[in-house]
């Protein structure tokens, strides 16, 4: 187990862009924390003041490493009610790389959360992404080199998600 | 009763409103009822004063809030001293 608590910011560090008193002398930074799989992590605040108009953005400053997190899967499953399988259950070489999911580090590579303004039916909306780079790349055809898994992406969101490009 | 309105600011809307006089800012204090933005708002902190070097006032609220469902969050607000420059 890696104990990234050295990385991790304590409860309102101060971080991004905030509102500043006129004279440059004073900031507010408005913040909110979660425990991801039981790691807190905390984003930030780019524009309160105009928080009626164009509701509020929380953002994670830059990427944060987070260790290892053992229940990861079972944390995403419970927290946001869907079903990633275990490994037990897929093919390989899918199982292997989600069986060396809870022995390798993550990083949060995207968390963000937009509160819209008053007046707007929108919802809030959300995207959580976590990478890792395994140790040891997984062949993904048994006995080539050709292809190989070097890591993995774990997220969720309610976002509307941009269709991928299709090869011309 | 602290000598300090934003010491003594009991809801994030109290706070905003503290800082607001104090150091003439113009934080939001009011948001339409039933908007997330205004739920917290209406979120109880409680606040420290000089609670690290380079932050004068740390606000934290006393229970987190599910903005996204099942994903309770803790709101914080710092009120940052930037003279000496950026913190690190």
């Amino acid at each position: 187990m890696t104990d990234a608590s050295a990385n991790l910011p304590m409860a309102g560090t101060p971080t991004g862009t905030v509102t500043t008193a006129a004279d440059g002398t004073l900031s507010v930074l408005f913040g909110l924390q979660f425990l991801i799989d039981g790691k807190p992590v905390t984003i930030s605040s780019a524009d309160i003041a105009n928080a009626a108009t164009k509701g509020i953005e929380f953002a994670i400053p830059g990427p944060l490493d987070l260790g290892t997190l053992a229940n990861l899967i079972s944390w995403i499953n419970t927290t946001f009610s869907v079903n990633i399988p275990s490994g037990d259950s897929l093919p390989s070489p899918l199982n292997e790389v989600v069986n060396v999911l809870t022995n390798i580090d993550f990083t949060v590579t995207e968390f963000h959360i937009k509160i819209p303004p008053k007046g707007s039916s929108d919802t809030v909306q959300y995207t959580l992404a976590l990478t890792a780079t395994l140790a040891s790349p997984i062949n993904l055809i048994p006995g080539s080199e050709a292809l190989k898994i070097t890591g993995a992406l774990v997220g969720v969101s309610n976002e509307a998600q941009p269709a991928p490009a299709l090869p011309a | 009763m602290a000598d300090d309105p934003i010491l003594d600011a009991r809801t994030v809307t109290e706070l905003c409103t503290a800082i607001n006089q104090t150091y003439a800012l113009n934080l939001p204090v009011q948001f339409d009822a039933g908007t997330v933005l205004a739920a917290l708002w209406a979120l109880a902190v409680t606040v420290t004063k000089d609670p690290r070097p380079g932050t004068r006032y740390e606000a934290t609220a006393t229970g987190g809030y599910p903005v996204v469902p099942a994903l309770p969050g803790t709101l914080t607000v710092d009120v940052l001293d930037t003279s000496a420059g950026p913190q690190s």
